[in-house]
């Protein structure tokens, strides 16, 4: 499978090439276009195997689709054209063994080899990190594609490295992040706007996005008129 | 044993591509070993060792060498207690630490939760309950319209229970006992209104904000109208203390006190109009029957007609109740009698002795016309 990610990072897309029997598995509704060649199937789990059922209702508590649509290709040379719901930037992460925690709606395409789940980061994260409650585990060897909302920026995180709550795009298995307060004291914090942010422990790739859902929608939400 | 194990983990280190792999990891007797998908080997020697601990699950171990260039990471389970048998002493006094130190972060985190949760249900039943306590105390706040409007609307929705009596003789029987009651209540703007109902049931109620019903079956049962204004006393009373909008406080509760505290008495209204269908809004809890007996006492002291005619009342169908046993509905809403008829006795000892006038009712009369009504 060849990948082209157009249109960066605004407004961008992923231009798959496949080839003959190459597969991918993307999120519900993130087929934009795509050559005559290609054939889609829908089904809770992975492509080809049975059950997933409760795999499905795990990962719509992430903020995922109960289904997942399975693309591949009949003939060579086939074009798959993939975009996400919101505006924002695409990234390819190569997954070489272990996993990959996604935000909840970030995931947007992987390998048909790659396990896609539902994880739990535990209270304090469900309910400060700004994330939801549960997070998406793409598990395996293979590509994944990541969206965002604004653009991504990636950082190898060795030692400790703090992002602001509602920024996580993704993160490799390796590396754990507390709650934490910005400043030295707290009432500072909130004062300053920071509030809460996440701290990052460990050795591995951390994604961001440069905005934040919710805030666009706080500072969008007032001036909408009631229809 | 060493050797005897291998684990799945990764590595990461610059020489790797994307500088990360996955690998296989080995315990040897003097060093971490692993091989990685790309096929390079890797090594630390024990005495060489950081360990770390943490990952997205948090019990991911982390081999490292002094200047983090290398690291080799594992989240088998077997993993860190396999280090601790092979690995060197300093090796499992170091990851005993690391483990102790992840231990109680974890330990904080669920204490602050549990500490959390205790005060978010103390606030929220402190809450409930202070602002239930509030709206009560409120009541008196809430003008006698409300009471009015509550009881209008539940007489009109309500099935009455026998065709209405308009004869004079009988009516204003009851509207004097009511008149001579009425000067004496202690709440005002209150103003009763009678009704008299064609019902062989013992009964008799008063809806929030004064409307009377009195069934004709309490008149026949009654020797005296002095018995007849002491039941009505006491049921004038409920009125009185507003018995009935604290009843559609308990009903609705929380959503009443929240509307109270705002001042909108809507809600207020439409649930005892529909509280008002069933009996709901006329029975009431004990201790809201003991404080109408005594305000019926006290009622009946001021405006000098004998209480104790109410006590014997009591006990006249205390002693006729078995061969009445459906018919009698007014004591299967107001039980204990033999208590009753004690507190009557009990707060009329407290008040000052006084001079009883009879009532200006002509007795006979009334039940001679009450015959005549069921005859025809």
């Amino acid at each position: 499978m060849q990948y082209e990610i157009l249109a960066r990072p605004a407004a961008a897309v992923a231009k798959l090439t496949l080839e003959s029997n190459e597969s991918i598995t993307c999120e519900v509704g993130a087929m934009i276009a795509m050559s005559t060649g290609i054939s889609v199937e829908t089904t809770s789990g992975m492509k080809g195997a049975s059950g997933g059922f409760f795999k499905g209702l795990k990962r719509m508590f992430s903020g995922e689709n109960f289904f997942l649509n399975h693309f591949t290709a009949n003939q060579p040379n086939q074009t798959l054209i993939i975009g996400p719901t919101m505006l924002g930037d695409i990234v390819h992460h190569d997954l070489r063994g272990g996993s990959l925690v996604i935000q909840g709606s970030s995931w947007l395409a992987s390998d048909v080899g790659i396990k896609i789940d539902a994880t739990w980061q535990g209270f304090g994260k469900a309910i400060f990190s700004g994330e939801g409650l549960f997070w998406v585990k793409a598990t395996g060897e293979g590509s994944i594609f990541l969206n965002s909302f604004g653009a991504i920026y990636e950082v190898d995180v060795d030692g400790e490295y703090i992002v602001d709550t509602g920024h996580i795009v993704a993160f490799e298995d390796t590396l754990q992040f507390k709650i934490v307060k910005a400043g030295a004291s707290l009432i500072g914090s909130f004062l300053g706007g920071e509030g809460l942010v996440c701290k990052f422990h460990g050795t591995g790739k951390l994604y961001c996005q440069s905005h934040n859902p919710p805030n666009f929608g706080k500072l969008l939400g007032p001036n909408l008129k009631p229809r | 044993m060493y050797g005897a194990e291998e684990f799945e983990g990764g590595v990461f280190h610059e020489s790797i591509v994307g500088g990360r792999a996955s690998a296989t990891i080995e315990l040897t007797a003097g060093s971490v070993k692993a091989l990685t998908s790309t096929d390079q080997k890797f090594e630390i020697r024990y005495s060489e060792c950081v360990l770390d601990m943490g990952g997205a699950s948090g019990r991911m171990v982390f081999v490292r060498t002094q200047d983090r260039k290398l690291t080799i990471f594992c989240e088998d389970r077997r993993f860190p207690k396999a280090l601790q048998l092979d690995g060197s002493v300093e090796l499992a006094e170091q990851l005993a630490s690391v483990r102790g130190l992840r231990r109680s972060e974890a330990f904080s985190w669920r204490m602050w939760l549990v500490v959390g949760t205790a005060v978010c249900l103390v606030a929220l039943f402190g809450g409930y309950y202070g602002l239930l306590a509030v709206a009560k105390a409120s009541i008196n706040a809430v003008p006698i319209s409300v009471d009015e409007q509550i009881g209008k609307l539940a007489f009109e929705s309500r099935t009455v229970e026998g065709p209405k009596i308009n004869d004079p003789i009988i009516v204003n029987a009851v509207k004097e006992m009511v008149a001579r009651l009425e000067p004496h209540a202690d709440l005002k703007g209150l103003s009763f209104e009678v009704h008299v109902v064609n019902s062989k049931d013992v009964n008799a109620y008063c809806l929030p904000g004064g409307k009377i019903v009195v069934f004709t079956g309490l008149l026949k049962k009654s020797k005296t109208p002095e018995q007849v204004a002491g039941v009505l006393s006491h049921e004038m009373s409920h009125a009185i203390r507003r018995h009935g909008l604290r009843r559609v406080m308990e009903s609705l509760g929380i959503v009443v006190a929240i509307e109270l505290m705002v001042g909108d008495v809507g809600g207020l209204v439409a649930l005892g109009a529909e509280l008002g269908k069933s009996a709901a809004l006329t029975s009431y809890s004990r201790e809201a029957e003991t404080e109408a007996d005594i305000t019926g006492v006290r009622m009946l002291h001021a405006a000098a007609i004998d209480p104790l005619e109410l006590a014997s009342f009591f006990e006249m169908l205390k002693d006729e109740g078995p061969e009445f046993p459906i018919a009698i509905k007014w004591l299967s809403t107001h039980p204990q009698h033999d208590e009753r008829i004690a507190t009557i006795r009990g707060e009329l000892a407290k008040l000052p002795p006084q001079e009883y006038r009879e009532l200006d009712i002509d007795w006979e009369k009334v039940q001679q016309r009450l015959k005549e009504i069921d005859a025809e």
